[in-house]
Protein backbone atom coordinates (compact mmCIF):
# COMPACT_ATOMS: atom_id res chain seq x y z
CA UNK A 1 0.00 0.00 0.00
CA UNK A 2 0.93 3.62 -0.40
CA UNK A 3 -0.28 4.90 2.97
CA UNK A 4 0.69 8.55 2.72
CA UNK A 5 2.21 11.18 0.46
CA UNK A 6 3.73 14.61 0.99
CA UNK A 7 5.59 17.36 -0.80
CA UNK A 8 7.70 20.20 0.56
CA UNK A 9 6.90 23.84 -0.05
CA UNK A 10 8.29 25.46 -3.16
CA UNK A 11 11.45 27.25 -2.21
CA UNK A 12 11.88 30.92 -1.56
CA UNK A 13 15.15 32.62 -0.78
CA UNK A 14 17.41 31.40 0.61
CA UNK A 15 16.89 28.03 -1.04
CA UNK A 16 16.26 24.90 1.03
CA UNK A 17 18.91 22.17 1.12
CA UNK A 18 18.28 18.73 -0.33
CA UNK A 19 17.80 17.10 3.05
CA UNK A 20 15.37 19.84 4.10
CA UNK A 21 13.27 19.16 1.00
CA UNK A 22 13.34 15.42 1.67
CA UNK A 23 12.54 15.91 5.34
CA UNK A 24 9.62 18.29 4.82
CA UNK A 25 8.07 15.90 2.31
CA UNK A 26 8.72 12.99 4.68
CA UNK A 27 7.12 14.69 7.69
CA UNK A 28 4.02 15.43 5.62
CA UNK A 29 3.84 11.91 4.18
CA UNK A 30 4.17 10.37 7.66
CA UNK A 31 1.38 12.62 8.97
CA UNK A 32 -0.74 11.92 5.88
CA UNK A 33 -0.44 8.20 6.66
CA UNK A 34 -1.51 8.77 10.26
CA UNK A 35 1.82 7.43 11.50
CA UNK A 36 4.60 8.74 13.69
CA UNK A 37 8.24 8.87 12.72
CA UNK A 38 9.05 6.26 15.35
CA UNK A 39 7.17 3.74 13.22
CA UNK A 40 9.37 4.34 10.14
CA UNK A 41 11.97 1.58 9.99
CA UNK A 42 12.99 1.68 6.32
CA UNK A 43 14.44 4.64 4.40
CA UNK A 44 14.67 4.74 0.62
CA UNK A 45 15.95 8.10 -0.54
CA UNK A 46 17.68 9.76 -3.45
CA UNK A 47 18.83 13.19 -4.50
CA UNK A 48 20.58 14.30 -7.65
CA UNK A 49 23.91 13.65 -6.12
CA UNK A 50 25.08 16.43 -3.86
CA UNK A 51 24.72 14.16 -0.86
CA UNK A 52 27.13 11.27 -0.66
CA UNK A 53 25.10 9.15 1.78
CA UNK A 54 21.56 10.46 1.54
CA UNK A 55 19.97 7.64 3.56
CA UNK A 56 22.23 8.20 6.51
CA UNK A 57 21.80 11.96 6.38
CA UNK A 58 18.00 11.89 6.15
CA UNK A 59 17.86 9.39 9.00
CA UNK A 60 19.99 11.63 11.18
CA UNK A 61 17.98 14.71 10.22
CA UNK A 62 14.64 13.11 11.08
CA UNK A 63 15.93 11.18 14.08
CA UNK A 64 15.23 7.76 12.59
CA UNK A 65 16.91 4.44 13.33
CA UNK A 66 15.96 2.49 10.20
CA UNK A 67 16.55 -1.22 9.92
CA UNK A 68 17.14 -0.93 6.17
CA UNK A 69 18.39 1.79 3.82
CA UNK A 70 18.49 2.01 0.02
CA UNK A 71 19.64 4.75 -2.34
CA UNK A 72 19.68 2.79 -5.58
CA UNK A 73 20.33 5.10 -8.51
CA UNK A 74 18.68 4.29 -11.83
CA UNK A 75 18.03 7.83 -13.03
CA UNK A 76 14.42 8.84 -13.45
CA UNK A 77 13.12 5.44 -12.41
CA UNK A 78 14.86 5.61 -9.02
CA UNK A 79 11.79 6.58 -6.99
CA UNK A 80 9.67 3.80 -8.50
CA UNK A 81 12.50 1.32 -8.04
CA UNK A 82 12.68 2.40 -4.38
CA UNK A 83 8.98 1.60 -3.99
CA UNK A 84 9.55 -1.82 -5.55
CA UNK A 85 12.55 -2.39 -3.26
CA UNK A 86 10.48 -1.22 -0.27
CA UNK A 87 7.76 -3.75 -1.12
CA UNK A 88 10.40 -6.48 -1.30
CA UNK A 89 11.97 -5.37 1.99
CA UNK A 90 8.58 -5.46 3.71
CA UNK A 91 7.91 -8.89 2.23
CA UNK A 92 11.32 -10.09 3.46
CA UNK A 93 10.74 -8.75 6.97
CA UNK A 94 13.48 -6.13 6.70
CA UNK A 95 11.10 -3.30 7.57
CA UNK A 96 7.41 -2.61 8.15
CA UNK A 97 7.01 1.07 7.31
CA UNK A 98 9.15 2.38 4.47
CA UNK A 99 9.75 6.04 3.81
CA UNK A 100 10.48 6.72 0.12
CA UNK A 101 11.81 10.24 -0.30
CA UNK A 102 13.39 12.47 -2.89
CA UNK A 103 14.79 15.96 -2.83
CA UNK A 104 16.99 17.95 -5.15
CA UNK A 105 18.40 21.45 -5.35
CA UNK A 106 19.60 21.07 -8.92
CA UNK A 107 18.35 24.52 -9.89
CA UNK A 108 19.53 26.63 -6.99
CA UNK A 109 22.84 24.80 -6.67
CA UNK A 110 23.37 24.95 -10.45
CA UNK A 111 24.51 21.35 -10.68
CA UNK A 112 22.95 20.97 -14.07
CA UNK A 113 23.14 23.02 -17.24
CA UNK A 114 21.91 22.42 -20.76
CA UNK A 115 25.00 20.33 -21.43
CA UNK A 116 24.35 17.97 -18.55
CA UNK A 117 26.45 16.96 -15.59
CA UNK A 118 30.20 17.15 -15.36
CA UNK A 119 31.79 13.82 -16.28
CA UNK A 120 35.20 12.55 -15.25
CA UNK A 121 37.39 12.93 -18.38
CA UNK A 122 38.64 9.33 -18.02
CA UNK A 123 35.14 7.80 -17.72
CA UNK A 124 33.51 6.26 -20.80
CA UNK A 125 31.30 9.33 -21.20
CA UNK A 126 34.21 11.67 -20.51
CA UNK A 127 36.24 10.05 -23.28
CA UNK A 128 33.65 9.13 -25.89
CA UNK A 129 30.77 11.56 -25.42
CA UNK A 130 31.89 14.82 -23.84
CA UNK A 131 34.45 15.60 -26.61
CA UNK A 132 31.56 15.75 -29.10
CA UNK A 133 29.52 18.43 -27.37
CA UNK A 134 26.53 16.19 -26.95
CA UNK A 135 23.82 17.72 -24.79
CA UNK A 136 23.32 15.04 -22.16
CA UNK A 137 20.59 13.79 -21.97
CA UNK A 138 18.71 16.21 -24.26
CA UNK A 139 20.64 14.90 -27.27
CA UNK A 140 19.48 11.32 -26.72
CA UNK A 141 15.82 12.24 -26.82
CA UNK A 142 16.37 14.65 -29.70
CA UNK A 143 17.94 11.80 -31.68
CA UNK A 144 14.99 9.56 -30.76
CA UNK A 145 12.54 12.23 -31.92
CA UNK A 146 14.50 12.68 -35.14
CA UNK A 147 14.32 8.97 -35.91
CA UNK A 148 10.64 8.86 -34.98
CA UNK A 149 9.88 11.68 -37.41
CA UNK A 150 11.94 9.88 -40.06
CA UNK A 151 10.17 6.53 -39.68
CA UNK A 152 6.61 7.69 -39.09
CA UNK A 153 6.35 11.01 -40.89
CA UNK A 154 5.56 12.98 -37.75
CA UNK A 155 6.70 16.52 -37.08
CA UNK A 156 6.79 19.42 -34.66
CA UNK A 157 2.99 19.70 -34.44
CA UNK A 158 2.92 16.16 -33.03
CA UNK A 159 5.43 16.92 -30.29
CA UNK A 160 3.49 20.11 -29.56
CA UNK A 161 0.36 18.16 -28.61
CA UNK A 162 2.15 16.63 -25.63
CA UNK A 163 3.21 19.91 -24.06
CA UNK A 164 -0.04 21.70 -24.93
CA UNK A 165 -1.89 18.94 -23.04
CA UNK A 166 0.53 19.20 -20.11
CA UNK A 167 0.03 22.96 -19.87
CA UNK A 168 -3.75 22.53 -19.84
CA UNK A 169 -3.45 20.21 -16.85
CA UNK A 170 -0.99 22.54 -15.16
CA UNK A 171 -3.46 25.40 -15.49
CA UNK A 172 -5.73 23.38 -13.17
CA UNK A 173 -2.94 22.66 -10.66
CA UNK A 174 -2.24 25.57 -8.28
CA UNK A 175 1.18 24.09 -7.43
CA UNK A 176 2.30 23.84 -11.05
CA UNK A 177 5.21 26.09 -11.92
CA UNK A 178 4.36 26.69 -15.60
CA UNK A 179 0.64 27.31 -15.78
CA UNK A 180 0.29 29.65 -18.76
CA UNK A 181 -1.42 28.01 -21.75
CA UNK A 182 0.59 27.16 -24.84
CA UNK A 183 -0.72 27.36 -28.40
CA UNK A 184 0.72 25.61 -31.44
CA UNK A 185 1.96 29.01 -32.62
CA UNK A 186 3.63 29.55 -29.26
CA UNK A 187 5.21 26.12 -29.49
CA UNK A 188 6.57 26.76 -32.98
CA UNK A 189 8.03 30.07 -31.80
CA UNK A 190 9.94 28.30 -29.03
CA UNK A 191 13.68 28.35 -29.78
CA UNK A 192 15.37 25.20 -31.01
CA UNK A 193 17.75 23.65 -28.47
CA UNK A 194 18.69 20.29 -29.95
CA UNK A 195 16.81 19.88 -33.21
CA UNK A 196 14.05 18.66 -33.34
CA UNK A 197 13.57 19.46 -29.63
CA UNK A 198 12.73 23.05 -28.76
CA UNK A 199 12.76 24.77 -25.42
CA UNK A 200 9.05 23.89 -25.06
CA UNK A 201 9.78 20.16 -25.53
CA UNK A 202 12.09 20.11 -22.52
CA UNK A 203 11.10 19.79 -18.88
CA UNK A 204 11.47 22.46 -16.25
CA UNK A 205 14.65 22.53 -14.18
CA UNK A 206 13.56 23.15 -10.59
CA UNK A 207 14.33 22.36 -6.99
CA UNK A 208 11.81 20.21 -5.17
CA UNK A 209 11.06 16.89 -3.60
CA UNK A 210 8.46 14.53 -2.35
CA UNK A 211 7.90 11.52 -0.16
CA UNK A 212 5.55 8.62 0.33
CA UNK A 213 5.01 5.83 2.83
CA UNK A 214 4.91 2.19 1.72
CA UNK A 215 3.52 -0.29 4.22
CA UNK A 216 1.30 -3.35 4.41
CA UNK A 217 -1.57 -0.96 5.07
CA UNK A 218 -4.33 -1.19 7.59
CA UNK A 219 -2.19 0.61 10.17
CA UNK A 220 -2.95 4.19 9.39
CA UNK A 221 -6.44 4.46 10.79
CA UNK A 222 -7.50 5.74 7.38
CA UNK A 223 -7.71 2.59 5.30
CA UNK A 224 -9.93 4.19 2.67
CA UNK A 225 -7.15 6.67 1.89
CA UNK A 226 -4.60 3.92 1.32
CA UNK A 227 -3.76 3.19 -2.28
CA UNK A 228 -3.06 -0.32 -3.38
CA UNK A 229 0.08 -1.14 -5.36
CA UNK A 230 -1.57 -3.58 -7.73
CA UNK A 231 1.36 -4.43 -9.94
CA UNK A 232 5.00 -3.60 -10.49
CA UNK A 233 7.63 -4.15 -13.12
CA UNK A 234 11.15 -2.94 -13.72
CA UNK A 235 13.88 -3.62 -16.21
CA UNK A 236 17.52 -2.59 -16.60
CA UNK A 237 18.47 -2.67 -20.24
CA UNK A 238 22.19 -3.40 -20.13
CA UNK A 239 23.25 -0.05 -21.58
CA UNK A 240 24.20 3.15 -19.81
CA UNK A 241 23.73 5.69 -22.52
CA UNK A 242 21.94 5.63 -25.79
CA UNK A 243 24.66 4.48 -28.18
CA UNK A 244 24.45 1.08 -26.51
CA UNK A 245 20.77 0.57 -27.41
CA UNK A 246 19.97 -1.17 -30.71
CA UNK A 247 16.67 0.63 -31.32
CA UNK A 248 16.52 4.20 -30.03
CA UNK A 249 12.70 4.04 -30.11
CA UNK A 250 12.61 1.08 -27.69
CA UNK A 251 11.95 2.59 -24.27
CA UNK A 252 11.99 -0.58 -22.18
CA UNK A 253 8.43 0.09 -21.03
CA UNK A 254 7.13 -2.92 -22.97
CA UNK A 255 8.84 -5.28 -20.53
CA UNK A 256 8.26 -3.32 -17.33
CA UNK A 257 4.60 -2.58 -18.05
CA UNK A 258 3.88 -6.14 -19.16
CA UNK A 259 4.99 -7.43 -15.77
CA UNK A 260 3.04 -4.73 -13.92
CA UNK A 261 -0.21 -5.38 -15.82
CA UNK A 262 0.14 -9.12 -15.31
CA UNK A 263 0.56 -8.75 -11.56
CA UNK A 264 -2.32 -6.26 -11.44
CA UNK A 265 -4.56 -8.50 -13.52
CA UNK A 266 -5.44 -5.55 -15.75
CA UNK A 267 -5.15 -4.78 -19.43
CA UNK A 268 -3.70 -1.34 -20.18
CA UNK A 269 -6.89 -0.07 -21.80
CA UNK A 270 -8.79 -0.81 -18.59
CA UNK A 271 -6.69 1.68 -16.60
CA UNK A 272 -8.27 5.08 -15.94
CA UNK A 273 -5.31 7.45 -16.12
CA UNK A 274 -1.67 7.54 -17.08
CA UNK A 275 1.30 9.20 -15.41
CA UNK A 276 4.21 8.88 -17.85
CA UNK A 277 7.62 10.41 -17.32
CA UNK A 278 7.83 13.44 -19.62
CA UNK A 279 11.24 15.02 -19.33
CA UNK A 280 10.89 15.51 -23.10
CA UNK A 281 7.78 15.44 -25.27
CA UNK A 282 8.99 12.40 -27.19
CA UNK A 283 9.10 10.29 -24.00
CA UNK A 284 5.36 9.82 -23.40
CA UNK A 285 4.76 9.44 -27.15
CA UNK A 286 7.06 6.43 -27.22
CA UNK A 287 5.88 5.47 -23.75
CA UNK A 288 2.24 4.93 -24.67
CA UNK A 289 3.34 2.73 -27.56
CA UNK A 290 5.50 0.47 -25.42
CA UNK A 291 2.90 0.48 -22.63
CA UNK A 292 0.51 -1.20 -25.03
CA UNK A 293 -1.88 1.74 -25.31
CA UNK A 294 -1.41 1.96 -29.07
CA UNK A 295 0.70 0.45 -31.82
CA UNK A 296 4.28 1.47 -32.62
CA UNK A 297 4.14 4.66 -34.64
CA UNK A 298 0.74 5.69 -33.28
CA UNK A 299 1.97 7.37 -30.10
CA UNK A 300 1.78 10.84 -31.60
CA UNK A 301 -1.86 10.25 -32.58
CA UNK A 302 -2.58 9.16 -28.99
CA UNK A 303 -1.92 12.75 -27.89
CA UNK A 304 -3.69 14.43 -30.81
CA UNK A 305 -6.84 16.47 -30.51
CA UNK A 306 -6.76 16.85 -26.74
CA UNK A 307 -7.31 13.13 -26.02
CA UNK A 308 -4.87 13.28 -23.10
CA UNK A 309 -5.88 16.76 -21.88
CA UNK A 310 -8.56 17.67 -19.30
CA UNK A 311 -11.88 16.20 -20.41
CA UNK A 312 -10.17 13.85 -22.88
CA UNK A 313 -10.67 10.11 -22.96
CA UNK A 314 -7.06 9.29 -22.00
CA UNK A 315 -6.10 11.62 -19.13
CA UNK A 316 -2.31 11.72 -18.98
CA UNK A 317 0.11 13.56 -16.73
CA UNK A 318 -2.67 15.25 -14.81
CA UNK A 319 -0.34 17.30 -12.60
CA UNK A 320 1.16 19.03 -15.63
CA UNK A 321 4.08 16.58 -15.60
CA UNK A 322 7.74 17.38 -15.82
CA UNK A 323 6.96 19.72 -18.70
CA UNK A 324 4.76 22.04 -16.64
CA UNK A 325 4.44 20.98 -12.97
CA UNK A 326 8.06 20.78 -11.82
CA UNK A 327 11.17 18.74 -12.54
CA UNK A 328 13.81 18.57 -9.83
CA UNK A 329 15.97 15.98 -11.62
CA UNK A 330 13.84 12.91 -11.03
CA UNK A 331 10.09 13.05 -11.61
CA UNK A 332 9.09 9.53 -10.58
CA UNK A 333 7.99 10.51 -7.08
CA UNK A 334 5.58 13.06 -8.59
CA UNK A 335 4.06 10.47 -10.95
CA UNK A 336 3.18 8.43 -7.87
CA UNK A 337 2.01 11.32 -5.67
CA UNK A 338 -0.29 12.64 -8.40
CA UNK A 339 -1.74 9.18 -9.00
CA UNK A 340 -2.46 8.87 -5.27
CA UNK A 341 -4.23 12.25 -5.20
CA UNK A 342 -6.33 11.28 -8.22
CA UNK A 343 -7.25 7.85 -6.85
CA UNK A 344 -8.25 9.38 -3.51
CA UNK A 345 -10.43 11.88 -5.37
CA UNK A 346 -8.61 14.85 -3.85
CA UNK A 347 -7.15 16.41 -7.01
CA UNK A 348 -9.49 19.39 -7.00
CA UNK A 349 -10.09 21.13 -10.35
CA UNK A 350 -8.02 18.57 -12.22
CA UNK A 351 -9.76 15.53 -10.69
CA UNK A 352 -10.49 12.76 -13.19
CA UNK A 353 -14.00 11.70 -12.23
CA UNK A 354 -14.28 8.13 -11.06
CA UNK A 355 -10.58 7.34 -11.38
CA UNK A 356 -10.07 3.93 -9.76
CA UNK A 357 -6.82 2.76 -11.35
CA UNK A 358 -3.68 4.49 -12.59
CA UNK A 359 -0.44 3.45 -14.19
CA UNK A 360 2.83 5.23 -13.47
CA UNK A 361 5.59 4.73 -16.03
CA UNK A 362 9.10 6.00 -15.44
CA UNK A 363 12.23 5.99 -17.57
CA UNK A 364 15.80 6.25 -16.30
CA UNK A 365 19.10 7.09 -17.91
CA UNK A 366 18.58 7.08 -21.66
CA UNK A 367 15.99 4.33 -21.99
CA UNK A 368 18.47 2.46 -19.74
CA UNK A 369 15.96 1.60 -17.03
CA UNK A 370 12.18 1.38 -17.07
CA UNK A 371 9.78 0.92 -14.16
CA UNK A 372 6.01 0.62 -14.01
CA UNK A 373 3.59 0.67 -11.09
CA UNK A 374 -0.14 0.08 -11.38
CA UNK A 375 -2.05 1.68 -8.51
CA UNK A 376 -5.67 1.32 -7.49
CA UNK A 377 -8.21 2.43 -4.94
CA UNK A 378 -8.22 0.19 -1.90
CA UNK B 1 39.02 24.08 -27.52
CA UNK B 2 37.25 20.74 -27.78
CA UNK B 3 37.37 19.05 -24.36
CA UNK B 4 39.91 16.27 -24.56
CA UNK B 5 39.56 12.73 -23.30
CA UNK B 6 41.81 11.47 -20.53
CA UNK B 7 42.92 8.05 -21.81
CA UNK B 8 43.30 5.07 -19.51
CA UNK B 9 45.55 2.05 -19.98
CA UNK B 10 42.69 0.35 -21.83
CA UNK B 11 41.98 3.25 -24.19
CA UNK B 12 45.36 4.90 -24.76
CA UNK B 13 46.02 3.01 -28.01
CA UNK B 14 42.66 4.12 -29.37
CA UNK B 15 43.47 7.75 -28.74
CA UNK B 16 47.05 7.44 -29.96
CA UNK B 17 45.67 6.01 -33.21
CA UNK B 18 43.11 8.79 -33.51
CA UNK B 19 45.90 11.34 -33.18
CA UNK B 20 47.59 9.82 -36.25
CA UNK B 21 44.33 9.63 -38.22
CA UNK B 22 43.28 6.06 -37.59
CA UNK B 23 40.05 4.71 -36.12
CA UNK B 24 40.64 1.56 -34.08
CA UNK B 25 38.08 -0.95 -32.89
CA UNK B 26 38.56 -3.78 -30.47
CA UNK B 27 37.92 -7.19 -31.96
CA UNK B 28 37.27 -10.28 -29.84
CA UNK B 29 39.44 -13.25 -30.82
CA UNK B 30 36.89 -15.66 -29.33
CA UNK B 31 33.51 -14.55 -30.70
CA UNK B 32 34.81 -12.34 -33.48
CA UNK B 33 32.70 -9.33 -32.53
CA UNK B 34 33.89 -5.76 -32.68
CA UNK B 35 33.15 -3.19 -30.02
CA UNK B 36 33.27 0.51 -29.32
CA UNK B 37 34.22 1.96 -26.85
CA UNK B 38 37.34 -0.06 -25.87
CA UNK B 39 36.94 -2.16 -22.72
CA UNK B 40 38.78 -4.65 -20.56
CA UNK B 41 36.67 -7.47 -21.95
CA UNK B 42 34.34 -8.31 -24.81
CA UNK B 43 30.93 -7.11 -23.69
CA UNK B 44 29.29 -9.76 -25.89
CA UNK B 45 31.04 -12.96 -24.75
CA UNK B 46 33.12 -11.85 -21.78
CA UNK B 47 36.46 -12.85 -23.24
CA UNK B 48 39.48 -10.76 -22.35
CA UNK B 49 41.24 -11.80 -25.57
CA UNK B 50 40.89 -8.63 -27.59
CA UNK B 51 42.93 -7.30 -30.47
CA UNK B 52 42.86 -3.98 -32.28
CA UNK B 53 41.68 -3.65 -35.86
CA UNK B 54 41.67 -0.59 -38.04
CA UNK B 55 38.15 0.34 -39.03
CA UNK B 56 37.27 1.30 -42.57
CA UNK B 57 35.93 4.51 -41.06
CA UNK B 58 32.85 4.24 -43.25
CA UNK B 59 29.30 3.94 -42.08
CA UNK B 60 25.93 5.62 -42.08
CA UNK B 61 23.98 8.02 -39.91
CA UNK B 62 21.53 6.10 -37.69
CA UNK B 63 20.08 9.29 -36.23
CA UNK B 64 21.31 12.75 -35.31
CA UNK B 65 20.50 16.04 -33.67
CA UNK B 66 21.61 19.58 -34.40
CA UNK B 67 22.72 21.36 -31.25
CA UNK B 68 21.73 25.03 -31.27
CA UNK B 69 22.87 25.46 -27.69
CA UNK B 70 26.47 24.57 -26.90
CA UNK B 71 27.08 21.76 -24.43
CA UNK B 72 29.77 23.93 -22.83
CA UNK B 73 31.68 27.09 -23.56
CA UNK B 74 34.07 24.99 -25.65
CA UNK B 75 31.34 24.63 -28.29
CA UNK B 76 29.99 28.18 -28.20
CA UNK B 77 31.77 29.13 -31.42
CA UNK B 78 30.65 26.12 -33.44
CA UNK B 79 26.85 26.11 -32.98
CA UNK B 80 24.87 24.84 -34.73
CA UNK B 81 26.70 21.50 -34.88
CA UNK B 82 25.66 17.94 -35.53
CA UNK B 83 25.88 15.09 -33.02
CA UNK B 84 25.07 11.76 -34.62
CA UNK B 85 25.00 8.07 -33.90
CA UNK B 86 27.00 6.49 -36.71
CA UNK B 87 26.67 2.80 -37.57
CA UNK B 88 30.06 1.71 -38.86
CA UNK B 89 30.19 -0.92 -41.57
CA UNK B 90 31.92 -3.15 -39.00
CA UNK B 91 28.64 -3.28 -37.09
CA UNK B 92 29.36 -0.98 -34.18
CA UNK B 93 27.62 2.26 -33.28
CA UNK B 94 29.36 5.34 -31.93
CA UNK B 95 28.59 8.95 -31.20
CA UNK B 96 30.41 11.57 -33.21
CA UNK B 97 30.07 14.88 -35.00
CA UNK B 98 29.24 15.20 -38.67
CA UNK B 99 31.49 17.96 -39.95
CA UNK B 100 32.15 19.79 -43.24
CA UNK B 101 28.49 19.73 -44.14
CA UNK B 102 25.62 22.19 -43.87
CA UNK B 103 23.58 21.05 -40.89
CA UNK B 104 20.47 21.16 -43.08
CA UNK B 105 21.98 18.59 -45.43
CA UNK B 106 22.50 15.81 -42.86
CA UNK B 107 20.07 12.93 -43.18
CA UNK B 108 19.36 9.60 -41.55
CA UNK B 109 20.97 6.94 -43.71
CA UNK B 110 23.59 9.33 -45.10
CA UNK B 111 26.89 7.60 -45.90
CA UNK B 112 29.78 9.08 -43.94
CA UNK B 113 33.52 8.51 -43.54
CA UNK B 114 35.91 9.24 -40.71
CA UNK B 115 37.93 12.42 -40.61
CA UNK B 116 40.36 13.38 -37.91
CA UNK B 117 41.22 17.04 -37.98
CA UNK B 118 39.33 18.44 -35.02
CA UNK B 119 37.56 21.74 -35.31
CA UNK B 120 40.29 23.63 -33.50
CA UNK B 121 43.30 21.61 -34.49
CA UNK B 122 43.76 20.17 -31.02
CA UNK B 123 42.35 17.23 -29.10
CA UNK B 124 41.86 15.22 -32.28
CA UNK B 125 38.87 12.92 -32.07
CA UNK B 126 37.30 10.77 -34.78
CA UNK B 127 34.62 12.75 -36.60
CA UNK B 128 32.70 12.01 -39.78
CA UNK B 129 31.98 13.79 -43.03
CA UNK B 130 29.78 12.87 -45.99
CA UNK B 131 31.40 10.26 -48.21
CA UNK B 132 32.96 11.78 -51.29
CA UNK B 133 31.38 9.08 -53.46
CA UNK B 134 28.73 6.45 -52.94
CA UNK B 135 30.30 3.37 -51.45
Amino acid sequence: MIAGVGEPDWGGEPAASEVELQAQGAVRAIADAGLTKEEVDGVFVQSTGLERMPGLLLSEYLGLQPRTLDSTTTGGTSNLVHVIHAMAAIEAGQCDVALVAYGSTQRSSRTRGVGGWTESPSSPLGQFVVPYGYLNPIGAYAMAARRYHHLYGTGPEDLAEVVISARRWAALNPRALRREPLSLEGYLASPMVSDPLRRADICLVTDGGGALIVSRGGRSGAVSREIQIMGDGQVARGHYWVAGLDDILDTGAAASSRDAYKRAGLHPEEIDLYQIYDAFTIMPILGVEDMGLCAKGEGAAFFAGGRTAPGGQAPTNTSGGGLAYCHPGMFGIFLLIEAVHQLRGEAGPRQVEGAATAVCQAFGGQWSSAATLVLGRN
Amino acid sequence: MRPGPKPTGVTEQYWAAAARGELLLQQCTVCGGSQHYPRLLCSACGSGELTWRTATGRGEVYTYTVAYRPASDAFADVVPYVCALVDLDEGVRLLSNIVRVDVEDVNIGMRVEATFDGANGDNVVPCFQPCATTQ
